[in-house]
C-alpha cells in the first residue's frame, strides 16, 4: 500500500490541537456544571445553549487557524 | 445515577425443570444496575457515535448520495451489523433482568409510511440524515450550515401541521401502538431474545452477502478473507472512495500521518483500520444499548423540534410534547458534532474549515454551482426533518435504535425510506449505469 501525501507541506499543529483539547474539557465542564445532576426529560435550554456555543466557537476558531496556517489549501488528491 | 442491587424485573414464572431461575440469574448477573444518568453524559454517547461515523465517512454527503444510486452500500452493511449485534445484546441482557429505557415508536401506519417516503426523498437530494448534519458541521463542511437551517424549517413545519386535523389524522389513523416483533413494547423479553437471534441472523446475512460495490464483495467478506484480491472494479471504487472522503480537506497529510491514511483508505486490503471499521457497527450497536441502559434511545431529530419550539413556536402542542420528553438528546447531538470534530482533526484529517466543496455525485448531475448545491441541501434537509418528525424518528431514532429494538414502526420506516431513497436517486442521478458510461 503506497501512501499518497499532500503537495502542501505539513506544518506543526501542536498549538491548535492543544487549544481543541482544552476547549473540549471546558465544554464538558460547562455542561456538567450547568445541568448538574438533573436526569429528567426536560433539559435546561440555557445549559444546552452555552454548551453548544462553546463547541461552535471551538470549531470556528479551529477553522480560522487552519485557513490561516494553510492559506487557500483544499485537498484535491 | 443510582444503583440497585439485584433489582430483578419479575415478568415470568421462574421455575423451569425444577430449577429456580432467580438463583441462576443472580449468579449470572450478580448485580443488576438500574438507574438514569445525568443529561450531560449524553455528550459522551453522541461523541462516540459521531467520532466513529466520521472516521467511517458518513458525514460526507456523497456517501448517502452514492447509496441513493445503489452504487456504494457501505451504510446498509454497517447499519445491519449494528442492528443485529445491538438487538441480541439488548434482549439478551433484558432477558437476564437488566432494566432498559425502551423507546419503541408507535406504528401509525400511514403517518410513518408517508414520513418515511418524504424522508427518503430528502436524503437522496441532500445526502444527509439529521445526525450526519451535525457530524458534517463538526467536520467543517460549509453546506452543513444550510442543511441545519433547512432541517429547522422542516421541523417547524411539522410542529405547525401536527395540531391540525391533517396532522392528527396522520398520527391517529391505523395506529397499532408501541409494538415490536415479539409483542407489546418492553414485554416478553425472553421471547424477544429468541426473535432477536433470528433478526440478527438476517441482519448479519445482509451484511455478509450484500456487496459494497456492484460485482464485488461485502465489507464483512473482505475483512474476513484478507487474502482475497480485489477486482479491478473494486480497486477503482476504493480509490475513488478514498479521494471522495478527503477532497476539500483543509488539513494536508504528512509522512507521519499513518492513522489518517488508514482511516481514509480503510477499504484498502492492508489498512490498519479495516477490521475495526468493518465491524464498527458492533460498537455503535453496543453504545446504543448502553445509552438505553443509562437514559434513553439514541435519536437526533427531536432536537430540531426542541430548538424551533423554544425559539419560535413555544405554545404549539407538539412543542409542549417535545419539551417534556426529549431528555438528553440535545446533549447527545452536541456530542455527535463534537465527536466528528475531534475525529476529523485528530484522526482522519478531513476537517474542511468551511472550504468550498461539492459532492461529486451532485456535481456530475447538477454542475459545480455552489448556490445550486446549497439550495438543494436546504430543500433536501427540509424534507428529511419534516418526514422524520412526521414519522416520529429518523435514521437514529427509527433505523438504528428502533430496528435494534425490532419495532414494527421502525421496520416499516426503514423499508419505505429505502424504497423512496432508491427511486428518487434513480430519478435524480440516473443510477449506476449513468455514471459508469461517463
Amino acid at each position: 500500500m503506497t501512501e499518497a501525501h499532500s503537495a502542501v507541506q505539513r506544518k506543526d499543529e501542536k498549538d491548535v490541537k492543544l487549544f481543541v483539547a482544552l476547549m473540549s474539557v471546558l465544554m464538558i465542564v460547562v455542561a456538567a456544571l450547568t445541568v448538574g445532576s438533573y436526569s429528567g426529560y426536560s433539559p435546561n435550554p440555557s445549559s444546552v445553549a452555552i454548551t453548544g456555543f462553546v463547541l461552535l466557537v471551538t470549531v470556528l476558531i479551529t477553522a480560522v487557524w487552519y485557513r490561516t496556517k494553510y492559506p487557500e489549501y483544499s485537498r484535491e488528491d | 445515577m443510582s444503583l440497585y442491587a439485584n433489582s430483578y424485573s419479575i415478568r415470568h414464572k421462574y421455575l423451569i425443570d425444577g430449577y429456580d431461575l432467580r438463583s441462576f440469574r443472580s449468579v449470572v448477573v450478580g448485580l443488576t444496575l438500574s438507574g438514569t444518568a445525568p443529561l450531560w453524559i449524553g455528550i459522551f454517547i453522541g461523541a462516540i457515535i459521531g467520532g466513529l461515523a466520521e472516521i467511517w465517512g458518513i458525514s460526507n454527503s456523497d456517501v448517502l448520495l452514492k447509496l441513493s444510486k445503489w452504487e456504494d452500500r457501505l451504510f446498509i452493511n454497517c447499519i445491519a451489523i449494528a442492528i443485529g449485534a445491538g438487538a441480541v445484546l439488548l434482549y439478551g441482557l433484558g432477558a437476564l433482568g437488566v432494566s432498559f429505557h425502551f423507546g419503541i415508536k408507535p406504528d401509525y401506519v400511514i403517518g410513518v409510511a408517508l414520513g418515511g417516503a418524504i424522508f427518503g426523498t430528502g436524503v437522496a437530494v441532500s445526502g444527509y440524515v439529521p445526525g450526519t448534519e451535525w457530524m458534517a458541521l463538526g467536520e467543517g463542511r460549509r453546506e452543513a450550515i444550510y442543511a441545519v437551517f433547512g432541517g429547522l424549517l422542516g421541523a417547524a413545519s411539522w410542529t405547525v401541521v401536527y395540531q391540525s386535523s391533517v396532522g392528527q389524522w396522520l398520527v391517529g389513523t391505523f395506529n397499532l401502538g408501541q409494538v415490536y416483533l415479539a409483542g407489546k413494547a418492553g414485554t416478553d423479553l425472553d421471547t424477544g431474545f429468541l426473535v432477536a437471534i433470528v433478526w440478527a441472523a438476517l441482519m448479519f446475512g445482509v451484511a455478509y452477502y450484500l456487496p459494497r460495490y456492484s460485482g464485488g464483495k461485502s465489507c464483512v467478506y473482505m475483512a474476513t478473507h484478507p487474502s482475497r484480491e480485489m477486482t479491478q472494479v473494486e480497486l477503482r471504487e476504493q480509490q475513488e472512495t478514498a479521494k471522495s472522503l478527503t477532497k476539500g480537506s483543509a488539513m494536508p497529510v504528512g509522512d507521519n500521518d499513518h492513522l489518517a491514511y488508514s482511516a481514509n483508505n480503510h477499504w484498502a486490503p492492508k489498512s490498519d483500520l479495516r477490521w475495526l471499521l468493518t465491524f464498527v457497527g458492533v460498537i455503535i450497536g453496543a453504545v446504543v444499548v448502553l445509552e438505553m441502559f443509562l437514559h434513553q434511545i439514541f435519536g437526533e431529530s427531536t432536537t430540531y423540534s426542541w430548538v424551533v419550539g423554544y425559539l419560535w413556536l413555544p405554545s404549539y402542542s407538539y412543542s409542549q410534547l417535545v419539551f417534556k420528553t426529549i431528555g438528553w438528546e440535545p446533549y447527545s447531538d452536541i456530542g455527535t458534532l463534537f465527536g466528528a470534530f475531534l475525529a476529523a482533526v485528530f484522526v482522519s484529517r478531513r476537517f474542511q474549515a468551511f472550504n468550498r466543496w461539492i459532492p461529486s455525485t451532485w456535481q456530475a448531475r447538477f454542475g459545480a454551482s455552489e448556490l445550486t448545491r446549497d439550495i438543494g441541501v436546504f430543500i433536501g434537509s427540509y424534507l428529511v426533518l419534516f418526514g422524520a418528525r412526521m414519522a416520529g424518528g429518523c435514521a437514529s431514532g427509527h433505523i438504528l435504535s428502533g430496528d435494534l429494538q425490532m419495532a414494527l414502526s421502525s421496520i416499516e420506516f426503514f423499508a419505505i425510506v429505502t424504497a423512496s431513497l432508491l427511486i428518487t436517486g434513480r430519478l435524480l442521478y440516473g443510477g449506476t449505469k449513468g455514471v459508469k458510461s461517463k
